[in-house]
């Protein structure tokens, strides 16, 4: 790109001076060292997170589908035992109740199967869930870093106004002793009080 | 003879959509049988646009005009067993990489994009793309007779646009400093985190009163919730998120903005860039893709590898610099308008190899 000679501000003359702003803010610590480097790999971090929540987002319903299973049942229509053979209803009804114990018991095995499946699921779930937490809590860290300092703060202003309050004092005696004004807070014409 | 167009999705305020209802009008006017048609058609737009049923009963003398996007297999299907001739306008083809991680399955669907586009060319009777960046992507596809047509870029119906009375009076009582606005679909290729990072290095060191808003919807929400969590991570309670806003409350932020800021890594146009020229808004971006073409001599192009301090320090030399702030929206007004009159010469070209008419 480059500009006109009916324009009267040259573009890449801006151009290279915001270049060699930016240099110069480098090179006076203006902008701290890797200032951009750090930017990125932080929105990186944050970014990367909120994809990673997308597909954790879908780990407890699935355990939750493992753990429905546990309430699987087996449901059979009537068997037909009926038989144009002698004997041969008795025999269907024996073969019936073999197969319906048998199917029991491979429900019941199913059951316990799902039991233990939806055990270690959640385990994993919640184990990832929880260390996606611990990102959180790194956050969480900072913020206390910021409130700690802000309370080592206060109780400096609260010392120092301590120091300030007994200098008035002080000052408020000698004045006092030596028959002048007096210091701090006096109203106004209008009623309002007004600090000197 | 009839013309359908045909695109993957039609939405309101989707560039591609609103490419294809421009050109419908000056088309529908020699063909009253021309129609628009889409696999995706939002409810808002099921009065204008059809189904792809009419693309399957188009002869042999019709004309599909397919606009490229983004691969889909039904729109795949259709071009491949249509008996009509096909002409298309390349709008570029997202890389599929910038959102691997997010979907896979778009991004699949992006490269499948490219795949038909590869596919097709034997096919495609008439090549146009909306920018030279397109033009010289579909030559490296193998497409032999590409016409640039910057068909996009006419942003004069915003003229007609009043801005929402509510949201101006948001804007004047809210933002009480300098405003940075970026528009644009909060997508990893427009690297809104770029723009966030940017304004923090700009409201910490340069103009602490800055305000930002970056507006565009938001196809995948946890790329949203990671900008927004971002903006409070480095705690900067003057940047907005406002996600997509109507018509009426956009031209109100053009209005009070003070400059216009994309750090995109991949433009194929970039329609917000004309719209900010338009209303008068300085335009600062980076040399990638399309950008800067489309913006000429009317802008700050910084360099495409331009990291969040050159971008800070071209925002505040915009925000600080009256008469730098005055020569760009000159060159922006003059630059739009050129834009404007390119656009409908290329409609003009499009509609005219399309239905035989000649103006």
């Amino acid at each position: 790109m480059s500009a006109e000679s009916d324009h009267s501000v040259d573009l890449d003359a801006v151009l290279a001076r915001l270049r060699a702003r930016v240099d110069e803010r480098r090179a006076s610590g203006e902008y701290p060292a890797d200032l951009e480097a750090e930017l990125a790999r932080h929105a990186e971090e944050v970014l990367s997170r909120a994809s990673t929540e997308r597909h954790l987002d879908g780990l407890a319903p699935l355990a939750e589908a493992v753990g429905a299973a546990r309430h699987f049942a087996l449901v059979f229509d009537d068997d037909d035992v009926s038989s144009r053979f002698p004997g041969g209803v008795q025999a269907h009804r024996l073969i019936t109740r073999s197969a319906a114990r048998l199917d029991e018991q491979v429900a019941e095995a199913l059951r316990r199967h799902a039991e233990a499946d939806q055990t270690l699921a959640r385990a994993v779930v919640e184990e990832v869930l929880d260390h996606q937490r611990h990102t959180h809590a790194r956050l969480d860290a900072r913020l206390d870093t910021v409130a700690d300092e802000t309370a080592r703060l206060r109780r400096q202003l609260g010392a120092t106004e301590a120091v300030l309050d007994a200098l008035v004092a002080r000052i408020v005696a000698l004045e006092a002793g030596a028959g002048l004004r007096t210091a701090g807070p006096v109203a106004d014409g209008a009623g309002a009080t007004v600090e000197r | 003879m009839t013309v359908h167009q045909l695109l993957v999705g039609a939405a309101p305020g989707d560039a591609i959509t609103n490419c294809a209802r421009w050109l419908h009008q000056s088309i529908a006017a020699a063909d009253p049988s021309a129609t628009i048609n889409a696999r995706h058609i939002h409810p808002d737009l099921a009065h204008v646009v059809d189904p792809l049923d009419a693309i399957d009963r188009a002869s042999a003398d019709d004309w599909v005009l397919w606009h490229a996007s983004i691969g889909d297999d039904l729109v795949a299907e259709v071009l491949a067993r249509t008996s009509a001739r096909i002409a298309l306008l390349h709008h570029n083809v997202t890389p599929g990489r910038f959102v691997a991680d997010l979907d896979p399955t778009f991004a699949a669907e992006l490269d499948h994009g490219r795949t038909l586009l590869d596919e097709l060319e034997p096919r495609v009777e008439r090549a146009w793309a909306d920018s030279a960046f397109n033009a010289i992507d579909l030559v490296a596809l193998g497409y032999p007779d590409v016409e640039v047509a910057r068909v996009v870029g006419d942003p004069t119906w915003w003229d007609a646009v009043d801005s929402r009375p509510s949201a101006t009076h948001h804007l004047d009582t809210v933002v009480d400093g300098p405003f940075v606005l970026s528009v644009g679909q909060l997508l990893p290729h427009k690297r809104p985190e770029l723009v966030i990072e940017s304004f923090h290095v700009l409201s910490t060191y340069l103009v602490p009163e800055a305000h930002l808003a970056l507006t565009g919807s938001a196809r995948f929400p946890e790329f949203a919730a990671g900008l927004q969590r971002l903006v409070v991570e480095l705690v900067l309670d003057r940047a907005w998120l406002a996600g997509h806003v109507p018509d009426d409350e956009l031209v109100a932020m053009w209005r009070r903005a003070d400059v216009f800021v994309t750090c995109s890594e991949h433009e194929g146009f970039c329609v917000p860039v004309v719209e900010a020229m338009h209303h008068g808004v300085p335009v600062v971006a980076r040399d990638c893709g399309a950008l800067g073409e489309t913006i000429g001599d009317a802008g700050l192009v910084l360099d495409a590898d331009a990291g969040p301090e050159l971008v800070a320090e071209a925002l505040a030399a915009v925000l600080g610099d009256a008469d730098l702030h005055a020569e760009l929206v000159a060159r922006g007004h003059r630059r739009a308008e050129v834009l404007a009159a390119e656009a409908r010469a290329a409609r003009n070209r499009i509609v005219d190899a399309l239905t035989g008419a000649s103006r």
